[in-house]
């Protein structure tokens, strides 16, 4: 419980750098700012991190807190001079038994977030990768000294090209009490898991009516699956909670057409590289597919068009900057992709190899603790296909997953270094995980959403 | 229109349905980890080799011997377990140029061996039968 404060400095620098970005005009609802702040937040704390050890050379428990708090300053002192005090979040449509409704969600929630603490207790010290890859390479990061950066160095086995946001989130919440990294790693596995949760809540009560956004939060929540691997302390329920970020934000931002909302997506795309290797094809497809949505639409203005596509581009970069000199200048190249295939005999990448792919994920997802979430998500898709392709925020995600599922496609079928079925019960279940919450929402939106032939 | 409203309103059922069942699921889970929990108290990955950790204290880099698979796909975890404890100390694997080395084999017999091979002497060996090996250079 004493690492909350940590926690609760990060929440704080996320809401006022989103007040403060957003603005006076800018309304979001109080909760999706809330859920939105405490991920930002803690992104830009690991970021912190990152270039305070890259300037000092060490860790450095006064440091990490010194410009943590001075950044918390300076933004409550921006939020002072520039914000208004006046400036209301935007009101939340009234239901019928109003009362009602917040007594059951508060108390289905409560049931969710114990579930998720104790069943979190299945491995206290993380899964097997956790420990060995993410857990390990916080050791470094605290009692590395001027050598933390041998963690690039270190054996394929331990992937030292995996970028470096979760360590770092737990590095910076230890700094603070310099207490039990264990549980550090444990409750930042809580935490976004169960954020994920609010977060899709928040992201569709703002388009769709609330009783069916807290039915589809509840829902991911409360999967036997999500449960476990989120929190299992791996780096994929961080992508899941940025991805399902820029999810929500893209669709705000298509929606309003509002710059200071394309600055705050592009902050969350920029996170994505930082949590996993798969986040830099996320952030390049999302870049792409929404420029060239962008331009090629005529409904938008090209001069609006290319204001919209330089912010999210800037809000990437910003928070794309640590992932950046991490790769450039720290991080191996990957084993894992292969850059040169014709380079090597390739002896999955036939139609035996596509075939072994797709059927390991649909074995996976009808696994007893995927099967029922994975089943309404196609029973949504199949009959309301149509949808998918007409709301042209779900056409742009659509093409986004489709770009994704190809690259996925590509790294299995070039596979050269593994087994490919070995590599596949490796990652199946952790890419159904960080896919999950935004498919879900995607799923609900375009259901719910109404358009002009509905 | 009216279809697309049943529609609706079946993926709701549908879905308070999964919920319920998820909550049933749930509770069940977290009954049988409390017992779990009760039974066996979990251990530290990587303890076999925890009390190694003070004698490569302030050794940056250390080779990691073993007779086992070191494949990817095929290994028995000693390594990363060994890497996850010792850290920050670099384990460098199947390399024994290192002043130091971590031998980790299935038998004492396979260990003698290994010291004999890269001419080292076992500087403390463990109740796991993990040995810390210094070269004689």
């Amino acid at each position: 419980m004493i690492n909350l404060f940590a926690y609760s400095i990060s929440f704080l620098i996320g809401f006022l750098l989103i007040r403060l970005i957003l603005g006076e005009k800018t309304k979001i609802s109080f909760f999706l700012h809330c859920a939105l702040a405490l991920g930002l937040g803690l992104g830009i704390s690991a970021d912190l991190t990152f270039f305070l050890l890259l300037t000092c050379g060490q860790f450095s428990q006064i440091g990490l807190l010194a410009i943590n708090i001075l950044m918390l300053l300076l933004l409550a002192a921006l939020n002072f001079f520039y914000v208004p005090k006046a400036s209301r979040l935007q009101p939340v449509e009234k239901i019928k038994h109003e009362i009602t409704f917040h007594i059951t969600t508060a108390i289905c929630w409560i049931i969710a977030a114990i579930i998720i603490g104790i069943l979190s207790q299945q491995f206290p010290f993380g899964g097997w990768d956790a420990w060995g890859l993410y857990n390990m390479k916080a050791k470094f990061i605290i009692y590395g000294e001027t050598h933390w950066t041998d963690l690039t160095r270190l054996h394929a086995h331990t992937q030292p090209s995996y970028p470096l946001l979760l360590p770092l989130i737990n590095a910076w919440i230890f700094s603070v009490f310099q207490k039990n990294i264990i549980e550090v790693a444990s409750m930042t596995g809580v935490i976004f898991s169960f954020s994920c949760g609010l977060l899709l809540y928040a992201g569709l009560s703002m388009l769709i009516k609330r009783p069916v956004a807290v039915i589809a939060a509840l829902l991911l929540t409360t999967t036997p699956s999500y449960i476990f691997w989120s929190t299992t302390q791996y780096a994929d329920v961080l992508l899941a909670y940025y991805l399902l970020a820029s999810t929500i934000l893209l669709i705000l931002t298509l929606r309003t057409r509002e710059y200071r909302i394309a600055l705050l997506a592009g902050l969350f795309w920029g996170m994505m590289p930082f949590a996993k290797n798969e986040g830099l094809v996320l952030l390049f497809l999302f870049i792409v597919i929404t420029s060239g949505f962008f331009l090629a639409d005529k409904a938008y203005d090209r001069k609006k068009s290319l204001s919209l596509i330089k912010n999210l581009i800037i809000g990437a970069a910003i928070t794309g900057l640590a992932t950046i000199v991490f790769k450039i200048f720290l991080a191996p190249a990957t084993r894992e992709v292969l850059y040169n295939p014709l380079a090597y005999k390739l002896k999955y990448c036939n139609i035996q190899g596509f075939l072994t792919t797709t059927k390991f994920y649909a074995v996976t997802m009808m696994s007893p603790g995927w099967i029922l979430t994975w089943s309404l998500i196609a029973l949504i898709t199949i009959a309301n296909l149509k949808k998918w392709f007409l709301v042209k925020e779900s056409r742009v995600l659509v093409l986004i997953l489709a770009g994704f599922a190809i690259s996925l496609l590509y790294v299995y079928l070039t596979t050269a270094h593994f087994d490919l079925t070995w590599r596949l019960e490796c990652t199946a279940s952790r890419i159904l995980l960080y896919l999950l919450p935004s498919i879900l929402f995607l799923s609900f939106y375009t259901l719910w959403i109404e358009t002009k032939k509905d | 229109m009216p279809l697309l409203k049943y529609f609706r309103i079946l993926v709701i059922a549908l879905a308070s349905l999964l919920i319920v069942t998820n909550f049933v699921s749930g509770f069940f889970g977290v009954m049988a980890q409390i017992v779990r929990e009760q039974q066996r108290p979990p251990l530290e990955p990587g303890i076999q080799y925890a009390d190694l950790k003070k004698s490569l204290s302030g050794i940056r880099i250390a080779g990691f011997l073993t007779d086992g698979d070191a494949t990817a796909e095929g290994n028995d975890g000693q390594f990363m377990l060994a890497q996850y404890m010792l850290a920050p100390t670099i384990l460098d694997l199947n390399n024994s140029d290192h002043h130091y080395s971590i031998i980790n084999c299935s038998t004492p017999e396979k260990a003698m061996g290994i010291l004999k091979i890269i001419n080292a002497k076992p500087l403390q060996i463990n109740m796991y039968g993990k040995i810390i090996a210094e070269r004689n250079l």
